[in-house]
């Protein structure tokens, strides 16, 4: 056992690099947010196949009341973001923050009751849903209490990234810790003001979809990008293309975007300037979504042949290239002329998987590839279930939303045509959401691949690949 | 330089988080406290309060809204929902119910649509006995099954007994409904908002 | 607190913060805190994992000639902007 306690034989050269002492130092903590978040991803993929299959069977298991399609939908909701993809960011955060800051961690003591805290208050929560104790808004359906303990447990993990951050060895503030910084400060503030007991009314409305959207803005969305700014031009050997547009990009994010919340209520009871400011700021998101997609494709561009060797440049790339999708779609659908069609359909679904999954979680997957070698010093033991892994959820997703995208639009051209009663829209979309099931199927069994691969990690087991390959004699790539 | 440079960070990033807050829910709330609701809204009864808490413990809300549209922006109107819905409409509602999904119709003014207690009764127990192709879940914890006696029999005791169509329940059994049904059927019965507004506001 | 007193300092907010992001702004074009910016970019190499070297090679191909060319030689990475 080294000084800090990691489990791990570490058999370097007493000479460590900065680097490497930066991943021994935050091994510990990192591997736990991992593995909770895959407990989390297993079971919020399960909740989600049986909500989507609620629709194919509405009378399939149900005198179950935990079973009933409007507990577990939002189960389903609360143990991917809260439980998978928060944690998954959580551990990606403070590695990143660490390796950009040269250091080692800080405050390391806050981080252990910040896993278990964050899990006991996903545990706490879901288990209140489903036998029903949902407070009745979208994405703070938790009880209080729930919500204190991840409030505490994110307040931890804000505190050690800021310290570490405070004991930087940099001159510079790489890209990806400006969000980083910011998400751990925005996050806590946001979540407690979202959960106090003030709000009613058509007022509630707008503190509620304020908090969902900025749930995305302040905490989803940078930690993703952080990671694609780093990884992409990590695993490829350059740096970013500009450094000066990532600095326009991330000052546009963050005072646009803060605006956005409203457009889940165009059409809605509250004020029109109040709508049509949202939809302006959801426009106006063009500006960074653009410079995010330059610099990451120009950093790209004459390396995409790289996808082949590196599993985390697959899922980033394809994370990135989906968060300009979703970015530019979320901007139309913000339009009065497209919103009239699309709100309250399945096209929404669509659109919210598209970022949730194809951008968030497929980055997050990236993430955790290229991670866990550096933290338990094994290779992942079978590649091609790797590929596996990839095709399979890259299908499921696209097939996924492609469903729910044709799906919903038939369903809101349908509920829009008076003369059609209301049950013609429900019936147009039965063969969309039957796909939907489908790709749930292909996405599960993606996930059972993903969590075989990491438990093989964790206890290091399979067939022992012979140099680990970042320390392979790597191709040079001509600049 | 890098103690200037690193505050002048936070502070716009707080900066950016409270401007968006102070637009999006402080202005707004401030002028929508203004808003004074119609005297034709009644504060919710005891038993409409259970209703409704029964109505966000099953998650109707992930398939119902309960905000209609204005004229001329989607259909809600040509399908006689209800008047475009106001501020003022939901100043009892705590917490809000506007919902996001129409898997099925907008609620608001549900019981000028469909005002039979009945019809309500069956439906939760069971969606497609009176909604063929429907996609809602049956409730059938809210009820309960007993042996079939005669009617009076059931008069006489108080219990109310749901005239489920034959084959969506089983053949030798009476399906009464509980109190969690009853308050929520009283909840559904209770929004009805096509009382007109004075000023347009 | 009446609306329009509200909206009115919510604009001398923004109004007041916008004119100190733009002094601030041009305070540091002026001192030339952005000449070193792009230098920020190479903090992710280090002397193990120089630019030039892929760090994830889990598929483990076998390098090959093909894969190697480079449609834009561009040199020492320099951004335009």
């Amino acid at each position: 056992m080294s000084p800090d306690g990691n489990p791990f034989n570490i058999d370097e050269s007493p000479e460590l690099s900065a680097r490497v002492l930066s991943d021994i130092s935050v091994s510990g903590p990192v591997l736990a947010f991992f593995t909770s978040a895959v407990v989390w991803l297993l079971i919020g993929t399960v909740f989600g196949l049986t909500a989507s299959l609620k629709f194919n069977f509405p009378d399939w298991l149900a005198s179950l009341p935990a079973l009933t399609f409007g507990r577990v939908r939002p189960a389903h909701l609360n143990t991917i973001m809260y439980g998978w993809i928060s944690l998954a960011s959580a551990g990606c955060s403070i590695w990143l923050t660490v390796r950009l800051c040269r250091v080692e961690v800080r405050w390391r003591k806050l981080l252990y009751p910040s896993v278990f805290f964050w899990n006991l208050g996903v545990l706490y929560g879901t288990i209140a849903i489903l036998i029903g104790d949902n407070r009745g808004l979208e994405w703070l359906e938790f009880p209080r209490g729930a919500a204190l303990l991840i409030a505490v447990a994110f307040v931890c993990l804000s505190l050690s990234i800021l310290r570490t951050f405070h004991a930087r060895q940099v001159k510079h503030i790489y890209v990806s810790l400006w969000y980083i910084l910011a998400s751990v400060v925005w996050f806590p503030i946001l979540y407690v003001i979202a959960n106090l007991p003030f709000y009613s009314g058509v007022t509630q409305a707008a503190v509620n979809w304020w908090f969902a959207h900025n749930a995305i803005t302040v905490w989803f969305t940078p930690i993703g990008l952080a990671a694609a700014y780093y990884f992409i031009p990590k695993v490829i050997g350059r740096p970013i293309y500009s450094y000066y547009l990532s600095l326009l990009g991330f000052w546009s994010f963050a005072l646009f975007y803060n605006w956005n919340g409203i457009h889940h209520l165009v059409g809605g009871p509250l004020p029109t300037w109040l709508i049509s400011v949202s939809i302006v700021a959801s426009v106006l998101m063009f500006i960074p979504v653009t410079t995010v997609a330059i610099n990451h494709h120009l950093t790209t561009v004459g390396h995409f042949g790289k996808l082949r060797y590196s599993p985390t440049l697959r899922f980033v790339v394809f994370g990135a290239m989906c968060y300009t999708a979703v970015s530019f779609q979320g901007s139309i659908e913000a339009l009065r002329s497209f919103n009239e069609i699309s709100h309250f359909t399945h096209y929404t679904i669509g659109h919210a998987h598209l970022g949730m999954y194809a951008f968030a979680t497929m980055i997050l997957f990236g993430a955790i590839y290229y991670t866990m070698p550096r933290l338990v010093k094994w290779e992942w033991p079978y590649p091609i279930l790797i590929k596996y892994h990839f095709w399979l959820v890259a299908f499921g997703i696209a097939l996924y939303v492609g469903s729910m995208t044709v799906g919903g639009i038939l369903q809101g051209l349908y509920m829009n045509e008076a003369s059609r009663p209301f049950i013609e829209s429900v019936e147009v979309t039965k063969p969309y959401l039957l796909a939907r099931s489908g790709a749930g199927v292909l996405i599960l069994i993606g996930h059972l691949i993903f969590i075989y691969l990491f438990c093989l990690m964790i206890l290091r087991r399979g067939p022992e690949r012979k140099a680990p390959p970042w320390r392979e004699k790597m191709e040079v790539v001509a600049p | 330089m890098m103690f200037i440079r690193a505050t002048t960070f936070f502070l716009g990033v707080l900066a950016t988080l409270f401007l968006g807050w102070a637009g999006l829910t402080l202005i707004p709330g401030i002028q929508i406290r203004e808003v004074k609701p119609s005297s034709e809204l009644k504060p919710y009864t005891e038993e409409q309060l259970r209703g409704r808490a029964i109505y966000i413990r099953e998650g109707c809300i992930y398939c119902h809204s309960q905000q209609t549209r204005p004229e001329g922006f989607g259909a809600d109107q040509l399908r006689n929902w209800g008047r475009p819905s106001l501020p003022g409409d939901y100043v009892y509602d705590k917490p809000h119910l506007l919902g996001t999904m129409r898997t099925g119709p907008d609620l608001f003014n549900i019981a000028a649509r469909q005002p039979s207690e009945d019809w309500h009764l069956i439906h939760l127990y069971n969606p497609r006995a009176l909604s063929p192709g429907s996609l809602m879940s049956p409730y059938p914890w809210l009820f309960k099954e007993e042996d079939v006696f005669s009617k009076e029999v059931y008069a006489a005791t108080g219990e109310r007994v749901v005239p489920v169509p034959k084959g969506f329940a089983p053949e030798d059994k009476v399906i009464i409904a509980t109190q969690e049904a009853l308050d929520l059927v009283a909840y559904l019965l209770s929004l009805n908002h096509t009382y007109p507004i004075k000023t347009e506001k | 607190m009446s609306l329009p007193l509200a909206g009115l300092i919510l604009i001398l907010i923004a109004l007041i913060g916008g004119t100190m992001a733009m002094v601030a702004f041009i305070w540091a074009v002026r001192t030339k805190q952005f000449k070193d910016l792009n230098a920020g970019a190479y903090i992710i190499f280090d002397e193990e994992e120089p630019v030039g070297k892929m760090t994830d090679n889990t598929f483990g191909f076998p390098e090959s000639e093909k894969s190697n060319k480079n449609k834009k030689g561009r040199g020492e990475y320099e951004s335009r902007w």
